[in-house]
C-alpha cells in the first residue's frame, strides 16, 4: 500500500536530519538498495528520528537509485538527478553529486583477518573495518543537493553516511566474494544531514 | 504433562495475539542469518532501541535479507532491551535473558552474555576532527570513526545465546550493530558528556560464532615401531553455513625424529586446486597454502610419515589460518613409538590341547628311550 502524501511540508527541503534504514547488496562495482520489509514499499524507510524538514516523513518510504563505480566513480563530480525520491513528497528529490572516496589505506586489505584492521581498496568509496577476525563493518558517504522543485528551487547541500555490518565475515572475505564476481547483502542505516 | 504443554501452548498463542501477530512456523535448528534495523538513542551510559517502522511495532524490524531459521520472521518485529553501562559494562560477562524477543516467535529469544569492549585506541578521541580518525573511549563498547570532518559512524558487538525454549535448542551468536552520527565523534562525545542524547538509525546482524575454518588431524596408527611408517591425515572444515573461506592453509612442523616418508604417499588431495600442498620426502614439514572452502565445505589429504627411533609418545600440533577468517583452531594428533610386541601364542581349543598333549607325550617317550 502506497503511503499517502502528506499535506503540510516546509518548502526548504534538506534542513534537518534524515535518518533511514533498509537492505543493500554490495557487488564489485555496484551498490543496490532493496526493500527491507513490506513488499510494495520503497527501499528506504524514513525513520521517526528524522528532524527538521524531514520530520513529517517518518514512517514513509523513499527510493534510492543504485550506485555504480563506472558511472559514479569515487571522488568524481557527477550529477544524478532524482537519486533519492520520497514517496510521500514527490516534489522533493536529492541529486547525487559525488560518491566520496573511502577514508582508509589499502595496506591491510589483503592481510590475514584480525580485529581492528581497516581497509579502503584503491579507488573505492568503501571504508572497511574488521570488528573481529570474522566480523566487519563497511561505511561509505555521498554528497548531493536536496531541492523542492515546486518551491524556489533552493539547493541545499547534503551529505549522507551509510553503515552496514557483516557479523560472519571479515572484510577480506567480503572482498574475496566481490572479487570472485559474487555479492554480499546486509541491512544498512543512513543519515542525511 | 499434557496439561502443562497445553497451558504453555495457550500462553504462546495468547502472547502472539497480544502482540498482534500470529506465531510463524519455524524450521528446526537455529541456523541462518538474522538482519534487522531500527532506531537507537545514545546517552552517556545507555543505549535504548525504539520503533523504526509503523507505529505499534517493536524496536527491531527483521529484514528480508534474513535467512534459514529466521526466514518466516521477515517483516515482523522484535523488542530489544536497553543496554546500560551499569548493568552490562563493556568486556564483562553478564546474563541478560530475553534481551531480544520476537513478536512472531515468542519462544525464541536472545540472551546477552557480554557487551564487547571497543577495539580502537582512545588516542584520537580528543583530537581536532578529521576524516579517517578512530576512537574508542576508555572502557567503552563503542568503535567510533569520523567518516568526514562533520560526520561519524559507530559500531558495537554483543555476544550471547539464541534460545528456542520450544525445542530446547541454543546457539552461540555474535551480533554487530552499526549506526551513523550527523556530527564528528568529538562533538558526539561532548554531547554525551554534557548529559545530552543522540538519536539515529541502526542496522544489526546476528550470526553464529565459530564460523571460521576448523582443522582435525590423525595418524593412521596409534603405535608404530621405531623407524616405522604410518599415514597422517588432515581434514579441514568450513564451519560457516553461508560464507566461503579463502586463503586457507597451515604449516605443520613434524616433531623431532619424524619426517615425511619416501615416497610421501600423498593421497586424497581434495584440498587442491586452488590450494598447494608441500610434503617433500625426507623433510620435517607438511604445509597447505591458498586453499578455498565453500560454505559448509571440507577437504582432506594424507601423507605418509616415518617416525624416529626414540621410544615413547609423540605429539604433533598444527594451527589452521585463512585470509578470510584469520587464525582458526589448533589440532593435535598423537602416537606411540614402541618396540614390536612379543609374538603371542594363539589360543588353543580342546582339539589343539589334545594334540599338544600327545606331542609332548611322544617327545617325552622319545627322550626316555634315547637315555635308555
Amino acid at each position: 500500500m502506497a503511503a499517502a502524501p502528506r499535506a503540510a511540508r516546509p518548502a526548504a527541503v534538506g534542513a534537518g536530519v534524515l535518518n533511514g534504514s533498509g537492505a543493500l547488496v554490495l557487488a564489485s562495482s555496484t551498490v543496490t538498495f532493496s526493500n527491507t520489509t513490506s513488499p510494495g514499499g520503497g527501499v528506504f524507510l524514513v525513520d521517526p528520528s528524522s528532524s527538521g524538514s524531514f520530520a513529517v516523513l517518518g514512517g514513509t518510504f523513499a527510493i534510492l537509485q543504485a550506485l555504480d563505480s563506472t558511472t559514479e566513480p569515487a571522488g568524481t563530480t557527477v550529477s544524478v538527478a532524482n537519486w533519492l525520491a520520497f514517496a510521500a513528497a514527490p516534489t522533493w528529490t536529492v541529486t547525487l553529486t559525488e560518491v566520496l572516496p573511502g577514508v582508509f589505506s589499502a595496506a591491510s586489505c589483503a592481510a590475514p583477518a584480525a580485529a581492528g584492521q581497516v581497509c579502503t581498496p584503491a579507488g573505492s568509496p568503501m571504508s572497511f573495518t574488521n570488528l573481529g577476525a570474522s566480523s566487519s563493518q563497511v561505511t561509505f558517504a555521498i554528497q548531493g543537493t536536496a531541492v523542492n522543485v515546486v518551491g524556489f528551487g533552493v539547493l541545499t547541500p547534503v551529505t549522507a553516511v551509510f553503515t552496514a555490518q557483516f557479523p560472519d565475515r571479515s572484510y577480506q572475505n567480503v572482498l574475496s566474494a566481490l572479487g570472485g564476481g559474487g555479492s554480499v547483502s546486509s541491512t544498512y542505516s543512513v543519515t542525511f544531514q | 504433562m499434557r496439561r502443562a504443554i497445553a497451558r504453555r501452548a495457550a500462553l504462546v498463542l495468547a502472547l502472539a495475539a497480544a502482540t498482534g501477530v500470529s506465531s510463524r512456523a519455524l524450521a528446526a535448528g537455529l541456523t541462518g542469518s538474522l538482519n534487522g534495523d531500527g532506531s537507537l538513542t545514545l546517552a552517556g551510559s545507555t543505549m535504548t532501541f525504539t520503533n523504526s517502522g509503523p507505529a505499534g511495532g517493536g524496536a527491531f524490524v527483521v529484514d528480508a535479507t534474513s535467512g534459514g531459521f529466521f526466514s518466516p520472521l521477515v517483516g515482523t518485529f522484535a523488542t530489544l532491551q536497553p543496554l546500560t553501562a551499569a548493568a552490562e559494562p563493556a568486556g564483562t560477562t553478564v546474563s541478560v535473558p530475553n534481551w531480544l524477543v520476537f513478536s512472531a516467535a515468542p519462544t525464541v529469544s536472545f540472551t546477552v552474555t557480554k557487551l564487547l569492549s571497543g577495539i580502537l585506541s582512545s588516542a584520537s578521541c580528543g583530537a581536532a576532527p578529521a576524516a579517517g580518525q578512530a576512537c574508542t573511549p576508555a572502557g567503552s563498547p563503542l568503535n567510533l570513526f569520523n567518516q568526514t570532518a562533520t560526520s561519524s559512524t559507530l559500531s558495537f558487538v554483543l555476544e550471547g545465546t539464541l534460545v528456542d525454549s520450544s525445542s530446547g535448542q541454543t546457539a552461540a551468536v555474535n551480533a554487530v550493530f552499526t549506526a551513523q552520527i550527523p556530527t564528528n565523534f568529538q562533538t558526539l562525545l561532548t554531547t554525551l558528556a554534557g548529559s545530552g542524547t543522540v538519536k539515529t538509525t541502526y542496522s544489526a546482524g546476528f550470526a553464529a560464532v565459530g564460523n571460521g575454518v576448523v582443522i582435525a588431524k590423525a595418524f593412521g596408527a596409534s603405535s608404530v615401531p621405531p623407524n616405522g611408517t604410518t599415514s597422517l591425515t588432515f581434514t579441514l572444515q568450513n564451519a560457516s553455513p553461508t560464507v566461503a573461506q579463502t586463503g586457507v592453509g597451515f604449516v605443520d612442523t613434524l616433531p623431532a625424529g619424524m619426517s615425511v616418508a619416501t615416497p610421501n604417499g600423498l593421497s586424497a588431495t581434495t584440498c587442491i586446486p586452488p590450494g598447494t600442498i608441500t610434503a617433500t620426502a625426507g623433510s620435517g614439514t607438511v604445509s597447505l597454502a591458498g586453499a578455498t572452502l565453500a560454505a559448509n565445505g571440507s577437504c582432506s589429504f594424507s601423507v605418509n610419515v616415518t617416525v624416529g627411533s626414540t621410544l615413547g609418545p609423540v605429539l604433533n600440533s598444527v594451527t589452521v589460518t585463512s585470509t578470510s577468517a584469520g587464525t582458526g583452531n589448533t589440532a593435535t594428533a598423537s602416537l606411540s613409538v614402541a618396540s614390536p610386541s612379543v609374538v603371542a601364542v594363539p589360543a588353543l581349543g580342546p582339539g589343539g590341547l589334545a594334540l599338544l598333549a600327545v606331542a609332548l607325550a611322544l617327545a617325552g617317550a622319545a627322550l626316555v628311550a634315547r637315555r635308555s
